[in-house]
């Protein structure tokens, strides 16, 4: 599995990375979306993908105490990564809107462009 | 009142009294330079109180982070008084002076008089703090107020040049008495300098601190070659010169080296760094000051020499004879005593001649005996102390330095250094000698033509500097009288103190090296040797470095801060990429293949296939949108990866990622649907062609970043968790799940979904500052996208052709869509509430339920339009996200509070719970825990973030 995912992983940053590098603000917030999967599977994977059911204790689970609770995932890298995602989520809407405004003030998608903080030098 | 109330309201005295005469009359100068002065005085009489019992001084003050060694804690042993006595005493002298010295220009006093309030607040900090870090602070402060002094003259160029100077080259000494003083508290912990002594600390850390210190002092008392700034600090007004400069925060650094001297004095490198450091100041400095071409010139770098030897005498303390009943470190307080009561004088009487007769140069001395004969005799006074004429206080001061040196000519090792200081000693006080027979033939010249005697203005211009002028001829002829006062302040007290006359009795080497170099000075200054005024090699030192430094950091921001973002984008991956290949390249074990232990082994072969075909869906996704051109078909494409990405925390047991990112990847389509629609499509930046150096360097990080989760997955369990589960903090997480935080009250019965109790307990305060940023990111996009603007048209929907179905944006919406929708929208809703209530002991909680509410909500707006929605939810979107955050809030501060109800105060956002029994047998029950309301905020804050967003763009486009 692991495997299976240091490809996924791979793959998603390069194709990011690629689209983040471009000269099109449009592409910048596709590649910022695909950066943020990518990391958060990274996570996931660094947390070791335990064999395991979900981390959801029943009540049946009292006896568990003291035991090894192999038996589960770890409940950390999910736990991580919900707040990664909501947060993900907030500046991706952000900076969409940002890049909406951006070449709405500027005139221009064209990041090459946008060296400047002055409106004038830009458009 | 206890001592260390005395001690802080002493050293803030004239701080205050400086910002009161802000609040007085402006014209009221003389009332303002009053109570200006009362606040050194106040300062001074306050801390002779506490001379009595300097002997048994103890530590005193306040702990603020203890632990930290920050702290304010205060000393009143002899040397911080003698300190704190001398920098209030001038103090208090200078304020009045300085009042004639603007000839009581209300303007000029009124700014003046807050900086050296100010400025005596943070020396008397420096002199008085026992607190290493405290000390530190009062350092810095010292350094501003004197570059807000030195910079008096806010027009000058070259005045804003030398405070800059000044700033950046003791700021640099603050720095390293900042790191010298944490590496003695984080090696020997010890934060204060009475423990010092007792602090065991390894060799380097000593080593270390004690270079440091002395580079701190060597940049606050101008030793060579960091003095420069010290005569370009004569830009500064006068009566500046004088206090600062020469009297007391020079000092500072002398003072830090005879702080820490008595118990650093057995480290190696001690002597090995001061004595030489302050023979060669003390040389080199006496020279270039026979060749000053300005009086204040002159003074400046007699006061360098004279901090050149307090250097070398605190240097000489850590060298120790072989009779145990010498010491090399004799009387050095009154060494420092003895320079003030000549240099400040020579000070105020130079300002005195610049004021009223004009004198700025030597050349424009001549005559001055005749035409300003009480400042000219006065000023002859007080140069012959500085040349340690015999009959002066002066006098017996060098001796006994020559005495010291000499003795340490006996030390066991390192013997060579007491010569050194002799030799220097012995320029030094020819030097001044001779300055004093050339000014000496100068202002008892002849007059020029033309000049005429000029009155000093006022009685302040001369009678303190005759004050303190009186001290030096007491001293050096009847000591008795100044012997009490003296040796109840210093450290290493003789017996009593010794008049000229006393040391004439005692002949030998000490006093022939005396009277040897009176001699050779006064032939000196008779001959043509080194009379030509110049400037000196240091001078432009500091300008160099400063434009060096100023080339390399244009360098660096050309190269780097080109306002490229894609450029930073590109430097900042490639700087972590090549660091993750080099430690890749350093342990073998990443560049072998690893032993992979396979898919099949561990999970049932649906899974796996199920797996490969998600993992398949979200390579092929990710690598398709690249090329995607048309906007639609990216977000489609967009989506379908996170889909996928779905899947596969499905797969990997994450049931909660899993539905939280398949609701964001719903609204996030939808978001980029509606701000693709606002951007450009296929302008020239979009369409460029394929860029193959890109698409080479994004492809090296893919594989960097893959191949290093490759190899760390396959790292086994055993490795990972060496010691057995229990160590595991996941596995703590378990265990404590249905505990919850209030760990120690001993609940139980809380969650069964530990992600959930995770968020919404343990890491509770995460969670609030997650649903904070959704909700300023919601209040930035509204913002950003301004005020709405309605076409009236659309307002009023009146443009209607009959029989055709009209979406609110007047384009055709599905029918099918709109009644399906009917129905779902609110069986949506009902899910949410399921989802929201279960949330703790099955997947789902707040985040989802408001997801799931905010999709049905979203959709609700689309098929129905902004009027339903209004009508739906009748609140202001940006309301909801504050309602939801203060109902959090509150949730959290309740535990806060709990002892107002008899219970006992717990931590914010501590969570209980109990089981509500449903019926007699207790076999149903549902769990109604606090945690419930804190989900409720973050259910609200979603919803309201989300929706919010959606329906502002939506109305964007409307």
């Amino acid at each position: 599995m692991e495997a299976l995912l240091a490809v996924a992983i791979g793959i998603l940053y390069a194709a990011s990375l690629y689209l983040m590098l471009r000269r099109s603000v449009v592409k910048l917030i596709l590649g910022l979306s695909l950066f943020g999967h990518a990391s958060n599977l990274l996570i996931l994977t660094s947390g070791k993908l335990l064999k395991g059911r979900p981390p959801l204790i029943g009540d049946d689970a009292h006896a568990l105490f003291g035991e090894p609770a192999v038996d589960y995932a770890d409940p950390i890298p999910p736990a991580l990564i919900l707040t990664a995602i909501v947060i993900g989520f907030a500046i991706l809407a952000f900076s969409a809107v940002l890049v909406k405004r951006t070449v709405q003030e500027v005139g221009t998608d064209d990041m090459d462009q946008m060296n400047n903080t002055d409106l004038e030098a830009a458009s | 009142m206890s001592d260390r109330v005395v001690m802080l309201l002493a050293i803030f005295a004239p701080m205050l009294a400086g910002f009161v005469t802000l609040l007085l009359p402006a014209r009221a100068a003389l009332l303002r330079t009053a109570v200006g002065a009362s606040g050194p005085l106040f300062a001074f009489v306050s801390l002779l109180g506490l001379l009595g019992d300097a002997e048994h001084s103890g530590s005193v003050g306040w702990g603020y982070i203890p632990d930290l060694g920050i702290e304010f804690f205060f000393r009143s042993d002899r040397l911080a008084l003698f300190f704190a006595l001398l920098v209030s005493g001038i103090g208090s002298l200078i304020v009045p002076y300085a009042h004639a010295y603007f000839r009581g220009d209300a303007a000029k006093i009124g700014r003046l008089l807050p900086m050296l309030g100010l400025f005596a607040t943070a020396m008397l900090g420096v002199a008085l703090s026992d607190s290493m870090l405290g000390l530190f602070v009062f350092w810095e402060l010292t350094t501003i107020s004197s570059f807000l002094l030195i910079g008096w003259e806010r027009t000058n160029p070259g005045a804003v040049r030398s405070a800059l100077q000044a700033a950046s080259i003791t700021g640099l000494g603050g720095l390293a008495l900042l790191v010298g003083v944490t590496i003695f508290g984080v090696t020997g912990g010890v934060w204060r300098f009475s423990e010092l002594g007792d602090a065991s600390m390894p060799g380097w850390a000593m080593t270390a601190g004690v270079a440091l210190i002395g580079v701190a002092a060597a940049t606050k008392s101008a030793q060579f070659p960091l003095h420069g700034w010290l005569p370009g600090a004569m830009a500064a007004p006068t009566p500046v010169s004088a206090y600062l400069h020469s009297a007391t925060m020079v000092k500072a650094g002398v003072f830090l080296l005879a702080r820490v001297v008595v118990d650093l004095e057995g480290v190696e490198l001690w002597p090995l760094l001061f004595v030489p450091l302050g023979a060669l100041t003390m040389a080199y400095a006496a020279v270039q000051a026979l060749r000053g071409a300005t009086v204040k010139r002159v003074l400046a770098f007699s006061t360098v020499s004279q901090l050149g030897l307090f250097v070398c005498l605190y240097g000489l303390g850590g060298l120790h004879p072989s009779d145990p009943s010498h010491h090399t470190l004799e009387w050095p307080i009154g060494q420092i005593l003895n320079h003030a009561a000549y240099k400040a004088p020579l000070f105020m009487l130079a300002g005195t001649m610049a004021i009223h007769a004009g004198v700025a140069n030597i050349a424009q001395l001549r005559g001055l005996a005749r035409r300003m004969p009480v400042v000219g005799w006065l000023f002859i006074v007080g140069l012959y102390a500085m040349a340690a004429g015999p009959g002066t206080f002066s006098f017996a001061a060098k001796e006994f330095f020559v005495v010291g040196a000499y003795q340490a000519t006996e030390a066991s090792h390192h013997a060579w250094l007491g010569w050194l200081a002799i030799v220097a000693v012995a320029i030094a006080a020819a030097c001044n000698a001779a300055l004093l027979v050339r000014i000496g033939r100068l202002v008892f010249g002849s007059v020029e033509e033309g000049s005429v005697e000029v009155k000093p203005g006022s009685g302040w211009m001369w009678w303190p500097a005759a004050l303190l002028l009186l001290l030096q001829v007491v001293g050096g002829i009847a000591p008795g009288a100044l012997e009490g006062a003296l040796l109840s302040v210093e450290t290493n007290p003789l017996e009593h103190l010794y008049s000229t006359f006393d040391l004439f009795g005692k002949p030998g080497l000490p006093l022939f090296v005396s009277l040897g170099a009176l001699a050779a000075g006064v032939v000196l200054g008779l001959s043509p040797l080194l009379r030509k005024p110049g400037g000196e090699p240091c001078d432009h030192l500091f300008g160099s470095l400063h434009r060096l430094l100023e080339l390399v950091a244009f360098a660096v921001v050309s190269t780097f801060q080109t306002g490229s973002i894609r450029r930073y984008l590109f430097l900042s991956i490639a700087t972590l990429g090549a660091g993750l290949l080099i430690v890749m390249t350093r342990d073998e074990r990443w560049l072998t293949v690893p032993e992979f232990t396979g898919l099949i082994d561990s999970h049932e072969p649906a899974i796996v296939i199920f797996a490969i075909l998600a993992a398949i869906f979200v390579c092929v996704s990710a690598l398709a949108l690249p090329p995607c051109r048309l906007r639609i078909v990216r977000v489609l494409v967009l989506g379908a990866v996170g889909f996928g990405v779905t899947m596969l925390y499905l797969i990997n047991r994450a049931p909660d990622l899993a539905l939280t990112q398949i609701m964001f990847e719903i609204i996030s389509v939808i978001m980029f649907l509606l701000v693709m629609r606002m951007l450009p499509e296929r302008t020239r930046a979009d369409q460029d062609r394929v860029d193959l150096p890109r698409a080479a360097f994004a492809g090296v990080i893919g594989v960097l970043v893959g191949w290093a989760v490759f190899h760390a997955g396959a790292v086994p369990d055993t490795e990972v968790r060496p010691t057995g589960s229990a160590e595991r903090l996941g596995a703590w997480f378990l265990d404590h799940a249905h505990e919850g935080s209030a760990l120690t009250g001993g609940r139980n019965g809380q969650g069964d979904n530990v992600v959930n109790v995770i968020l919404v307990d343990f890491r509770g305060y995460d969670t609030m500052g997650e649903i904070a940023v959704l909700g300023i990111a919601m209040l930035a996009v509204l913002a950003m996208l301004g005020p709405r603007r309605l076409r009236p048209a659309l307002r009023s929907e009146q443009v209607r052709v009959p029989g055709v179905q009209y979406g609110p944006q007047r384009t055709l919406v599905s029918s099918m869509l709109r009644v399906g929708m009917r129905v779902i929208v609110p069986l949506a809703l009902i899910f949410a509430g399921y989802v929201f209530f279960k949330g703790h002991q099955s997947p789902g909680g707040g985040f989802i339920a408001g997801l799931v509410a905010s999709v049905a909500l979203i959709v609700y707006r689309m098929t129905e339009g902004r009027v339903a929605l209004r009508s739906l939810i009748p609140l202001n979107p940006a309301l909801l996200v504050a309602a939801g955050l203060a109902i959090a809030l509150v949730t959290g501060a309740v535990p806060l509070v709990l002892d107002l109800i008899g219970g006992e105060a717990l931590p914010f956002l501590t969570s209980g719970d109990d089981k509500l029994y449903l019926n007699r047998d207790h076999s149903e029950y549902f769990h109604l825990t606090s945690v419930m309301f804190f989900d409720l905020g973050v259910f609200i804050v979603v919803v309201g973030a989300s929706v919010g967003m959606i329906n502002r763009l939506e109305e964007e486009l409307e």
